[in-house]
Parts: C-alpha cells; sequence; structure tokens
C-alpha cells in the first residue's frame, strides 16, 4: 500500500473524506512494494479522461440554442460507471454531452451496440442491441446496477483482443 | 372528536437520564383520525412552518391504514413509534432546542384555533407537560462504557444548485450559526457514488481543475468546543461529532447525532427550498465511525496486534510492526439488490501523541431508496445498524470486555 491508497494518510484525509483531522491516524509509511508490470494497463483511461474534462468544460450554449455544459457529478458518475463495467482493454466509447448537463456514453461495434444517457448520478436510460439481429434492441432505466449491461460491454472487449492477437 | 394538544415545555414530568435536545409538540386526535388528516395536517404543517416552528420529524400515528398510506412522502412514520401508539390517532412535531418555548406554545394555540373553527373540543391547558421522547434505539445493537469512538460523520450529497454562489454561505451559516460559530474554510469533497456492475478498474480521477467555473468551497461550521461542526458545501451536507481530549466529552448516541442531523437538514432543505434552489434530493447517503484502538496501555505495557480482533492474527506471520487491511461488502435493500457498500479500513498508526495505535474506520455509503431526507436518514440509520454489527464482529471478546460492554 503506498501513500495514495493508505486511508489514513493526510492526503486522503483531505482529498476524500468528510472526516476531520483531529480523529485521524497518521499512518506509518508503507513503503511502495510495486511491481509495474502487474498493474493492469487501462487502454481506454486516458481518453476517456481528457474528453470527460472536454464535455464539463464546454462554454453554456454549446450546441447553439442554451446546452449546460456536463455537471461534474454526471462526469464523475459516469467514470464511476465505466469502471464497474468495463476491462482494462474495453475499447474506449465515444463520449457526447447532453444540453441538460448530462452526457451520453456510446459505443458502436460491430458485436454490439451500447448507448447510456446518463441525464444525472444514477438516472441512465440504456439502450443495447446486437448488430447482427434484426430485433429493436432492449432498452433499461438503471440507477447504480449496470449488471444489465455488463455482458454487452465484455463483447466489445474481446473483438480488440482478437484485433491485438492479430 | 377529541383533540388535546400538549407543547413543550422544559419541564420534567417524564424522567430522562439526559435531556434530549429535541422538543415535541403533540396533537392527539381522537376518533378516525384517517377522516381529518388531510386538510389538517396540511394546514398544521403550512402553520408551523410560518410561525418558524420547523417540524424537523413528524410521526402519525393513526387507526387507519389510509391515513398512514396517504402520509406527506417527507415526514415519516417511526415503526416502534406505531406500534406502541396505534389506534390513538396522534401527531408530533419534533422542535429543535433553539425553538424558543414561547413560540412553540404559540404555535400550539394557533392550532387549536384552527380546530376550534373545525368544532373540535379541547382538554384544556393544564394538560401542557413535557413531552421529550428519545428516538428508540434498535433492539439487538451492542452498548460499550467506553468505546474506542473518535468520530461519527453523517453525511448526505445531493445535486447542488446550479445558480448557487459562495455568496450565498454566510446565509448557510446564518442557519446554524447560533450552536455553530466558528467557520473555517476547506477544500471541496468530490462527489462520490457507489455503482455496482463488475470488478472495478483501479486508480481513475478526473481532474477536477479542468472543470468550467469556480470551485466552490467546503465550510466548516465549529460548536464552540469544537467537538461537533457542520460541514456544508453546495453539494454536500454532513455533521460530525468527535471526541476532543481537552473537553473530555464522551460519545452518547447516534440517536442523539442523526436527531440533530435531521432538524439541522430540515433547515437547510427549508432554505434551499425558500431560495428557489429546490428541496434536497438525496443520491448518496454516508454515515462513518472512526475508531482509535492504543497498542501500549496504561502504564506503557505493549498490547498486542491481535488483541482487537476475532479472526485476524497479524503476528501469525512472526513479529509485525505495522499492517493493514482494506474490505469492502455490497449494502442490500429489502429486495436483495445493491444500493451501497461498506467500507471497513484498518491501519497501524499513531496519534497526535505519537503513541500507536490501530485506526479502525467503518463507512456505509449507498443510494437511498427514494430522493428524500426522509429516505436518507432512514438509510444512515440502517447503515449504522450494519456498522454497529460488523464492529462487534470483527472485534475480539476480550476487546470489548476492555470497552466495558454491557450489552
Amino acid at each position: 500500500m503506498n501513500a495514495q491508497t493508505n486511508p489514513f494518510s493526510p492526503q486522503t484525509w483531505q482529498r476524500d473524506t468528510a472526516r476531520t483531522r483531529i480523529s485521524e491516524v497518521v499512518g506509518f509509511p508503507f513503503n511502495p512494494v510495486r511491481v509495474t508490470l502487474s498493474e493492469p494497463q487501462v487502454t481506454w483511461a486516458d481518453e476517456v479522461r481528457a474528453r470527460l474534462n472536454h464535455v464539463c468544460s464546454l462554454p453554456v450554449g454549446w450546441d447553439g440554442y442554451h446546452g449546460r455544459p456536463t455537471r461534474f457529478d454526471a462526469a464523475e458518475f459516469a467514470l464511476r460507471l465505466l469502471q464497474r463495467v468495463c476491462k482494462p482493454h474495453t475499447p474506449a466509447p465515444f463520449i457526447v454531452p447532453l444540453p441538460c448537463g448530462g452526457l451520453q456514453i456510446e459505443w458502436h461495434e460491430k458485436s454490439a451496440i451500447i448507448e447510456l444517457g446518463i441525464r444525472a448520478p444514477m438516472e441512465v436510460d440504456a439502450f443495447v442491441a446486437d448488430p447482427s439481429l434484426s430485433d429493436d434492441g432492449e432498452e433499461r432505466s438503471l440507477t447504480v446496477d449496470f449488471s444489465f449491461i455488463l455482458p454487452w460491454v465484455h463483447k466489445l472487449g474481446g473483438s480488440i483482443e482478437n484485433k491485438s492477437a492479430a | 372528536v377529541l383533540l388535546s394538544w400538549v407543547g413543550p415545555t422544559s419541564g420534567a414530568a417524564i424522567k430522562f437520564d439526559k435531556a434530549p435536545p429535541w422538543r415535541i409538540l403533540r396533537v392527539d386526535f381522537g376518533g378516525d383520525f384517517g377522516e381529518s388528516w388531510i386538510c389538517e395536517i396540511t394546514r398544521l404543517l403550512r402553520l408551523c412552518r410560518f410561525q418558524k416552528a420547523r417540524p424537523a420529524r413528524a410521526f402519525v400515528i393513526s387507526g387507519s391504514a389510509n391515513s398512514l398510506h396517504s402520509w406527506p412522502e417527507s415526514l415519516s412514520d417511526h415503526p416502534a413509534e406505531s406500534h406502541a401508539m396505534r389506534n390513538r390517532g396522534k401527531l408530533r412535531l419534533r422542535f429543535d432546542e433553539g425553538l424558543a418555548i414561547r413560540e412553540a406554545i404559540s404555535c400550539a394555540k394557533k392550532i387549536r384555533g384552527i380546530h376550534s373553527e373545525a368544532n373540535y373540543h379541547y382538554i384544556s391547558t393544564s394538560t401542557l407537560r413535557c413531552a421529550q421522547m428519545p428516538l428508540p434505539r434498535p433492539e439487538g445493537l451492542p452498548d460499550f462504557e467506553n468505546p474506542p469512538l473518535t468520530e461519527v460523520v453523517v453525511s448526505i450529497q445531493f445535486p447542488g444548485p446550479t445558480s448557487y454562489s459562495d455568496v450565498y454561505a454566510g446565509e448557510i451559516w446564518s442557519l446554524f450559526k447560533n450552536d455553530f460559530p466558528t467557520v473555517q474554510e476547506m477544500l471541496p469533497l468530490p462527489p462520490n457514488f457507489e455503482v455496482f456492475g463488475g470488478p472495478e478498474v483501479p486508480g481513475l480521477k478526473l481532474n477536477i481543475g479542468l472543470v468550467t467555473g469556480p470551485i466552490r468551497k467546503r465550510y466548516w461550521f465549529l460548536s464552540l468546543d469544537n467537538t461537533e461542526l457542520i460541514q456544508f458545501q453546495p453539494d454536500r451536507f454532513i455533521h460530525n461529532w468527535r471526541k476532543v481530549k481537552k473537553e473530555n466529552n464522551t460519545y452518547g448516541h447516534f440517536e442523539e447525532i442523526i436527531e440533530k442531523y435531521a432538524i439541522e437538514l430540515a433547515r437547510l432543505d427549508e432554505h434551499f427550498q425558500k431560495k428557489s434552489w429546490g428541496p434536497l434530493v438525496p443520491n448518496q447517503c454516508e454515515v462513518t465511525y472512526v475508531n482509535q484502538m492504543p497498542l501500549v496501555d496504561e502504564n506503557g505495557a505493549e498490547i498486542p496486534l491481535s488483541f482487537y480482533f476475532r479472526n485476524i492474527d497479524p503476528s501469525s506471520v512472526g513479529a509485525v510492526s505495522d499492517f493493514a487491511f482494506n474490505l469492502r461488502t455490497p449494502f442490500l435493500d429489502e429486495k436483495q439488490q445493491p444500493i451501497g457498500r461498506l467500507y471497513i479500513e484498518c491501519s497501524t498508526g499513531i496519534d497526535d501523541e505519537g503513541k500507536p495505535l490501530i485506526g479502525l474506520n467503518l463507512t456505509m455509503r449507498g443510494a437511498p431508496a427514494e430522493p428524500s431526507c426522509a429516505s436518507a436518514l432512514k438509510l444512515l440509520e440502517a447503515g449504522r445498524t450494519q456498522i454497529d454489527k460488523t464492529f462487534v464482529k470483527i472485534t475480539s471478546d476480550a476487546a470489548h470486555k476492555k470497552w466495558g460492554r454491557t450489552k
């Protein structure tokens, strides 16, 4: 464990917790024992982070009307969602802002079409479809549990691995 | 139909070891409460607001299932109270200590006036008496005379109002200034959500510095003795209780903290609505217990790491100088669906005097069943229950004895 992940480090206290310093335990310094090769390379991370920062930084009226920039809490929620449904080598999704201050996450691949419209944290309209089938796909409203789209997202991961193998 | 009312006083007709920090205005309805509640309760609540009396939490108890069913969502009925008072038709409005008694009594008289117009009859004012009723503590929870608890945090997160500006922070402070006269400015907390799906891909953070617009501050409003504080930022509202050595303060119970928090939350909600920022719509809530367990006793003798834990013995691998562990477990709702997580974080460390100890933090964070303050408070209470039970499960009987476990 290093200082960044030690829950008792002052850095963590300042950044993430509602606790106060008065009862904080000062953790002994843990020397990080890291094997860099064992850490997963999250291939989609940089692109997603850059895109989220971009949609949060849009000016009001970015769509030519009254579109608002993506709210930070919606972007943070989107990131948490992606962390829970993507594998390290899942292709990076398209991320587009919604005028209401939300955002939409999309994958349009041969193996699956996935659209996640995040109107606000915990207000997600999910659409999934298999392009090889002629049905209309499936829509669901989701809040915090995204197990439903997990197998669909994992289909995307498979296609990337095949590309890598090739 | 018989109606009586009991205004809050500072009398001591009902004996409690420690006076709770709130008062109750109780209105008793006889007969079929279900027939009268629709117009009357609405009028009562409107009147209370007009009188600056804040109904922080209301219990309605009625013999009519319909009236319970139709009760406004923002006001929760308490099962224990409901059970005890079933068929007696009572409404209780709970007020905070800051409310002047005469205001409350004035409010009660107004309520009488309303009912008088409605041709109800009353018991005379001689029925005025103390009506302090603490929130009942759930059965089966442990009790310690000297728990290792050093801090308790209750918090809700909600979408911040888009038109909020830091210039309004003074207005928020004024809501709590009497009890929390000191202010400090802090960095804001980032939003946090518990999301479920597959295993988490670690280590991703957004760069908050790149986001358009100003970064709002987080404010600490501290009590005079520094033992309690309110933390406010546009999308968070937090209450901390903490042990302060020089104050030698002791932990009462969670019920005291959550009651205060409920009152503060109602006050904030009222202010948000007054400002047209809309009602508070909680999307996550969080309760944390921070424990510190010393690794040397009063005589300076070393306490082994394994002393405090039931099934964890770090010394099994030899002499261990430091250790840490983190556990996460899903927190399920009644339908066994995940709504949050319980975090258990443990690490060796030192206190502010440099003495070695073990820090053990238990946090429950999750989404309330409904986007309302009442639902958030329920989840906080459920989270506390889970934390208490987990604490007892992972800590040893010997440690319980040291902390003076009584239940």
